[in-house]
C-alpha cells in the first residue's frame, strides 16, 4: 500500500501554501508537524480530495487519486479540522447517515457503529443529539465516522485541538490501535500527539516539507544541542534574547532553563536528552537567536 | 463427383488455430467487449446509487420542510375553494414554494459545516446535492400536479393548458434563479429570505392589472422563451454543481 506525493504544489491568490512536496507513505502513522499556516491542512485536504494540487500528482498504488474518484474516496477516512455535523441528528442517526454515504450496507453499518462506539466509549450516548455532546465526544464521533468504512488511508487534521489531556491520550491510543493495517496521516502542532505513535514525522514549514524521518533519527540530529541551565530570575531575559529557550521551570532551588544551542550556553550548562518539543523549537522558533 | 465436392470443400478448410492465436483472439475480444459490459454495469451502479441516495435524503428531510409544505398546500386549496381565487394566479404563486422551502434541505450540508467531510465520501457532495435537488424537484412537481387537479375538479371552466403554463414557468424559472442565489448566500437563511422575496414579488406583481393579465393570458411562444431561459439557469446551476467534483474547493459552488 503506497501513497505517493510527487512535486505537489498548491497556490492561493497571494500565497504558495504547499510548495513542491514529495513523500512516499506506507502503512503506519505519519505525523505532519508544523506551525499554523505551514501548509499541513492544505496538504491534508489535497490528500482527502477536498482540494486539488496546482501541480504535481498524488497517486495510490501508482494511480492518480483524481482519476480514481469514488474508488479512492471509498478507501479513505477523513476527519477535518473543523468537523461539522447535523446537530439535530442523534449520534447513531448521524453515523448511519455517513455510513450510507460511504456505501455501507445497513446491517454491516449497524454492527460497525456498535463496535466503534464501544471502542470510543460512547455506546451510552448513541441516542444523544450531536448538538448536546461535549467537544471531546464530538471528536470521538468524528473518528468513528472516519473509521466506519475500515479505511486504508485515515486522514485526521488537528484531531486533538480542544481536547483535555485525558481525551488526548485516549484519542492518541485509539489512532495507534487502528494504524496497524493502514496509512494514518495525522496533522498537528502538538508534539505529544505524535511523540509515541508516529512511524515518521514530516516537518512542514512555509509550505515545504523540510524533514521526513523517524522520531529517533530526527532527535539524534539535535542531540548535542539541548542544554539545561540553572539561572537566576535576572538572567532569564539575557538567555531568552541570546538563545532559543524552551521550558522555564521554577524549582525550589532556583530556575532551570532548557536551551537549544550549538555551543555550551553557560559554564554550568549540562547536555540533556532531547525530546520532540526541542525538535519543534529547533525548527519553528525563529524569533530567537542561537 | 464426390471427389470434386471434397476438393471444393477443402478449399474452404480453416486450420484449427494454435494456443497462442486463441489466446490473442480472446484478449482482443475481451478488450473490445469488456468496456461495453463495464459501461452498462457502471450505468446500473450509478442509477442504483442515485435512487438509494434520493431515498436516504427523502427520509432525512426535517419536519419543517414537510410542515411548511402542508401549510402552503392547505392555504392554496382553501383560497381556491373558499375564496374562489383566480386558479391561474394561485398556481403561479404557489408553484415554486416547495422548492424554495426545500432549499433549506438541499443546502443543509453547507449550513451545518459538513461540506468538507461530504466531499470525501463515496457518494460525495455533488451526488448528495443532486439527489436532494431531484427529491425536492419531484416533490414540487407532484404538489403542482395535485393543485392543478384540484383546480380542474373544483373549477370546471378552467383551461388546462393555461393552468399548466401558469405554474410551469415559475416552477422552472423561479426555482432556477432561487437555487442560483441560494448557493451564493451565506448563512442558513437562504430559504426564508427567498420565501420573503417571492411573496413580496407576487404581492407586487399581482397588484398590477396588466401583469396579472399577462400571466393569465401568456401565449405559448413567449412562454416557451421564458421556459428556455429557466432551462439555461438550471444548466448554469448544474455546471456549478459539477465544479464541486473531486479536487475543487467549494466556495458557494
Amino acid at each position: 500500500m503506497v501513497l505517493k506525493i510527487e512535486n505537489v504544489s498548491k497556490v492561493f491568490a497571494d500565497k504558495r501554501a504547499v510548495d513542491e512536496v514529495n513523500a512516499e507513505l506506507t502503512n503506519g502513522v505519519y505525523g505532519f508537524l508544523g506551525a499554523n499556516g505551514s501548509g499541513k491542512t492544505t496538504l491534508m485536504r489535497m490528500l482527502a480530495t477536498v482540494s486539488s494540487a496546482n501541480s504535481g500528482t498524488i497517486t495510490y498504488h501508482g494511480e492518480d487519486i483524481r482519476k480514481m474518484g469514488d474508488r479512492y474516496r471509498e478507501i479513505i477516512g477523513y476527519l477535518p479540522q473543523h468537523f461539522g455535523y447535523y446537530k439535530n441528528f442523534s449520534v447513531e442517526k448521524f453515523l448511519f447517515y455517513i455510513a450510507s454515504l460511504k456505501g455501507i450496507e445497513k446491517t454491516a453499518a449497524r454492527q460497525k457503529i456498535a463496535d466503534l462506539l464501544e471502542t470510543v466509549n460512547l455506546t451510552d450516548k448513541r441516542k444523544v443529539k450531536m448538538g448536546k455532546l461535549s467537544g471531546g465526544m464530538k471528536q470521538r464521533v468524528g473518528i468513528v465516522q472516519a473509521l466506519l468504512n475500515d479505511p486504508k488511508i485515515l486522514i485526521v487534521d488537528e484531531p486533538t485541538a480542544g481536547l483535555d489531556p485525558k481525551e488526548r491520550i485516549r484519542f492518541r491510543n485509539l489512532l495507534a490501535e487502528t494504524a496497524k493495517d493502514r496509512i494514518v496521516l495525522l496533522s498537528t502542532h502538538i508534539v505529544s500527539d505524535i511523540e509515541y505513535i508516529a512511524k515518521e514525522i514530516l516537518i512542514m514549514k512555509d509550505g515545504r516539507l523540510i524533514e521526513k524521518d523517524t522520531p529517533q533519527n530526527l532527535l539524534e540530529r539535535i542531540q548535542d544541542l539541548v542544554w539545561s541551565v540553572e539561572a537566576s530570575e535576572a538572567e532569564i531575559g539575557y538567555y531568552q534574547e541570546v538563545f532559543k529557550v524552551g521550558n522555564i521551570a521554577r524549582k525550589s532551588n532556583g530556575i532551570e532553563l532548557r536551551i537549544l544551542s550549538k555551543e555550551k550556553p553557560a559554564g554550568n550548562a549540562i547536555n540533556v536528552p532531547v525530546n520532540l518539543e526541542d525538535l519543534y523549537l529547533y525548527y519553528f522558533d525563529e524569533g530567537v537567536g542561537a | 463427383m464426390d471427389k470434386e465436392i471434397q476438393e471444393y470443400l477443402d478449399s474452404y478448410k480453416v486450420d484449427f488455430p494454435n494456443e497462442e492465436e486463441i489466446e490473442s483472439s480472446i484478449e482482443y475480444i475481451m478488450a473490445e467487449a469488456v468496456p461495453k459490459a463495464r459501461t452498462a454495469h457502471l450505468f446500473q451502479q450509478r442509477a442504483k446509487g442515485l435512487i438509494g441516495n434520493c431515498a436516504r435524503e427523502l427520509l432525512r428531510f426535517g419536519g419543517l420542510f414537510w410542515g411548511l409544505n402542508v401549510l402552503f398546500l392547505l392555504l392554496g386549496v382553501i383560497t381556491l375553494v373558499t375564496y374562489k381565487t383566480d386558479p391561474y394566479l394561485t398556481a403561479f404563486a404557489l408553484s415554486p414554494l416547495p422548492f424554495i422551502i426545500g432549499i433549506l434541505e438541499i443546502l443543509k450540508s453547507k449550513n451545518e459545516g459538513l461540506i468538507e467531510l461530504e466531499m470525501t465520501l463515496k457518494y460525495n457532495l455533488q451526488q448528495i446535492f443532486i439527489s436532494r435537488l431531484l427529491v425536492v424537484g419531484l416533490f414540487n412537481l407532484v404538489v403542482n400536479i395535485v393543485i392543478s387537479s384540484i383546480c380542474v375538479v373544483v373549477i370546471p371552466d378552467v383551461i388546462f393548458i393555461k393552468l399548466l403554463l401558469s405554474w410551469t414557468i415559475p416552477y422552472v424559472v423561479v426555482t432556477g434563479l432561487a437555487f442560483l442565489i441560494a448557493m451564493k448566500l451565506k448563512g442558513n437563511g437562504a430559504s426564508g429570505t427567498l420565501l420573503a422575496i417571492w411573496f413580496a414579488v407576487c404581492y407586487g406583481l399581482l397588484q398590477v392589472n396588466d401583469i396579472r393579465e399577462m400571466i393569465v393570458e401568456l401565449d405559448i411562444m413567449p412562454a416557451a422563451g421564458i421556459l428556455l431561459a429557466g432551462i439555461v439557469l438550471w444548466l448554469i446551476n448544474m455546471r456549478k454543481l459539477k465544479r464541486i467534483e473531486i479536487g475543487r474547493e467549494y466556495h458557494g459552488a
